[in-house]
């Protein structure tokens, strides 16, 4: 059967179910060719970590607060300003020597995000994570494009001959097919462009079943520098999951972060992480047992 | 060369420490039980840990050391993680954790006799092949000599090393605590077992417990390591020339993780103090 003989409304789902068909075939084809065994990288580093989640902003929203949690910038309201004593020379990264140049003098918090130097600080983090495979590089990006004009040029071609015959044969009422070859376009390149590639997602939601712990004990997270827990809590999951009175200053200087993570905590997003099995005390290692049925108790 | 490496047992609470201290951490030691009824998804995260360091996988609850066979069904579990993560080596306990279809929920010590060193054979050679490569087996603490024993502790387990594929895990705590609770000496005991066999230590602490004239050091790995575990662990590094893997286990009543990297750096410095002491076994040259 030939479906450009279809009548139009049968047309239409035929060209429907095609579409479903491309979008789909696109997903599962950057699925595939995206995949790749789990990338070593830096996890000492929590900006590496911020930049794969969440790029510049939460890069620099992260290293404020560092800078912040360790006495060297001041939150007042939704101004940051550099501590007295606070000397770009005292830092070690250039995120955080250019963080204290910028507020040498009063300013809102949210500049950081329009500050060009400040971005550029960032850009070493996004070749780390392009060169991991983690962010699409101008290979994966160029395939990318190739997949999608592929569909494109299927979706397109097959709505376009339609449209030819029907006016071939004297019918007008082609504007649903143009309608849905437009959306189905518009969606196929919505999907064939996510800012992380599928290691990158895998990584990313590996990280955060990793630290599932630290996550559940944030409202005990000590303050002042002491541990580096509260910077890779804000790395991880962002500056929105540093609850507490201790980390109060984030959710004014940082208002969106803030309930974006709100969001995510509603989702659950550390529901099924099996690691947090042995988080008690109680069921560690060989000392304790219940995880995973059986377990023996002390004494190993 | 010295190869030996130093590591801690991998625990959600100490996650943010141990992953931002990979320069001083060698191994991490995970918990294989945790994750046999978990989804190849969720078990992924494991993946990825061992993409950043290496990791081996400790099990607690087969129950080797027993007449009765270990399940299958756990034993492909094992198989199957350790084919997902790759793990450098996966480890057991020689102890009985269930009877009769009851768990007793401790590692127990079997009664030390021809039958249990056989049972535990039979299960090694069937773990091996199941999961393909044969564990290195832990000797357990023990609060009770285990009844009908007719030999000590150190004949029993060079016994099941000398006859089987599996390498020695060496627990100093579990040594410790058992010396101290059935008064033998713990580096007579070190001496005895096979030293070409020993591959891999853990350290931990525990705590006394009962009453005066009938107290017990329980194993329970919510201490510091106590100083004479330290000194044990120079008598193995004297002795037993190859590599060894050493694993800290903490499983509660968490320091910082300073702290815990602090006990690290001070196994490596008893097995560095071991390896000056290092004598060639009898028969090789120097």
């Amino acid at each position: 059967m030939n479906p450009f003989d279809l009548p139009g409304p049968e047309f239409l789902l035929f060209f429907i179910g095609l579409s479903a068909l491309a979008i789909l075939a696109l997903i599962v084809t950057r699925k595939i060719a995206e995949r790749s065994a789990a990338a070593k990288l830096d996890l000492s580093d929590p900006y590496l970590i911020a930049y794969l989640r969440g790029a510049e902003p939460e890069t620099l929203r992260v290293a404020a607060v560092s800078l912040i949690d360790r006495g060297l910038l001041v939150a007042t309201g939704t101004q940051l300003k550099a501590a007295e004593k606070a000397s770009p020379d005292a830092v070690r990264k250039p995120i955080e020597k250019e963080l204290l140049r910028k507020f040498k003098r009063s300013d809102e918090a949210s500049a950081i995000f329009d500050d060009s130097r400040l971005r550029a600080t960032c850009k070493p983090y996004e070749e780390t994570l392009k060169n991991a495979g983690l962010l699409p590089s101008e290979a994966i990006t160029g395939a990318r494009w190739t997949r999608l004009l592929i569909a494109c040029g299927v979706l397109g071609g097959v709505a376009i001959v339609k449209i030819l015959i029907a006016l071939e044969r004297g019918r007008t009422n082609v504007w649903f097919l143009i309608i849905l070859m437009v959306l189905a376009i518009v969606v196929a390149v919505k999907i064939s462009f996510p800012r992380l590639t599928e290691s990158g997602t895998a990584m990313l939601a590996d990280l955060q079943n990793l630290y599932s712990g630290l996550r559940d004990r944030a409202l005990f997270l000590r303050p002042g520098g002491a541990t580096i827990e509260p910077l890779m809590l804000a790395a991880v999951f962002g500056v929105g999951a540093l609850t507490g009175a201790n980390f109060g200053y984030t959710s004014v200087l940082f208002p969106r972060a803030k309930a974006a993570a709100a969001a995510n905590s509603t989702r659950g997003s550390s529901c099924g992480s099996v690691s947090s099995c042995s988080s008690s005390s109680s069921c560690g290692s060989s000392c304790g047992g219940g995880c995973g049925g059986g377990c023996g108790g002390c004494g190993g | 060369m010295n190869a030996d490496r130093f590591g801690l047992g991998w625990r959600p609470r100490l996650a943010a420490g141990i992953l931002a201290n990979l320069d001083r951490i060698d191994i991490v030691e995970v918990i294989a039980d945790d994750y046999f009824r978990a989804s190849r998804h969720e078990r992924r995260p494991l993946r990825t840990l061992a993409a950043q360091t290496p990791v081996t996988l400790h099990g607690v609850s087969l129950g080797l050391a027993s007449a009765v066979p270990v399940e299958t069904k756990r034993l492909d579990d094992m198989a199957r993680l350790c084919g997902e993560v790759t793990p450098e080596f996966w480890s057991e306990h020689l102890a009985f954790v269930r009877g009769g279809g009851i768990e007793i929920g401790h590692l127990a010590a079997p009664p030390r006799t021809d039958a249990t060193i056989e049972g535990a054979l039979a299960n090694l050679a069937r773990a091996k092949q199941i999961v393909g490569v044969a564990p290195q087996v832990e000797n357990v603490a023990t609060l009770i000599d285990p009844p009908a024993s007719d030999r000590d502790e150190a004949a029993w387990l060079s016994a099941i090393i000398r006859n089987s594929e599996s390498k020695l895990l060496l627990d100093l705590h579990n040594l410790y605590a058992n010396s101290l609770n059935f008064h033998f000496n713990s580096k007579e005991f070190i001496e005895r077992v096979p030293r070409e066999g020993i591959e891999t230590i853990h350290l931990a602490g525990g705590k006394w417990i009962g009453r005066d004239g009938a107290q017990r050091l329980l194993d329970d790995h919510l201490h510091d390591v106590p100083d004479p575990v330290y000194e044990l662990l120079e008598e193995v590094a004297a002795r037993a020339p190859q590599p060894l893997t050493v694993i800290l286990e903490r499983d509660g009543n968490f320091p910082s993780i300073e702290s815990l990297l602090d006990q690290l750096d001070r196994a490596r410095q008893a097995v560095r103090r071991g390896r000056e002491r290092l004598t060639p076994a009898p028969g090789v040259a120097a």
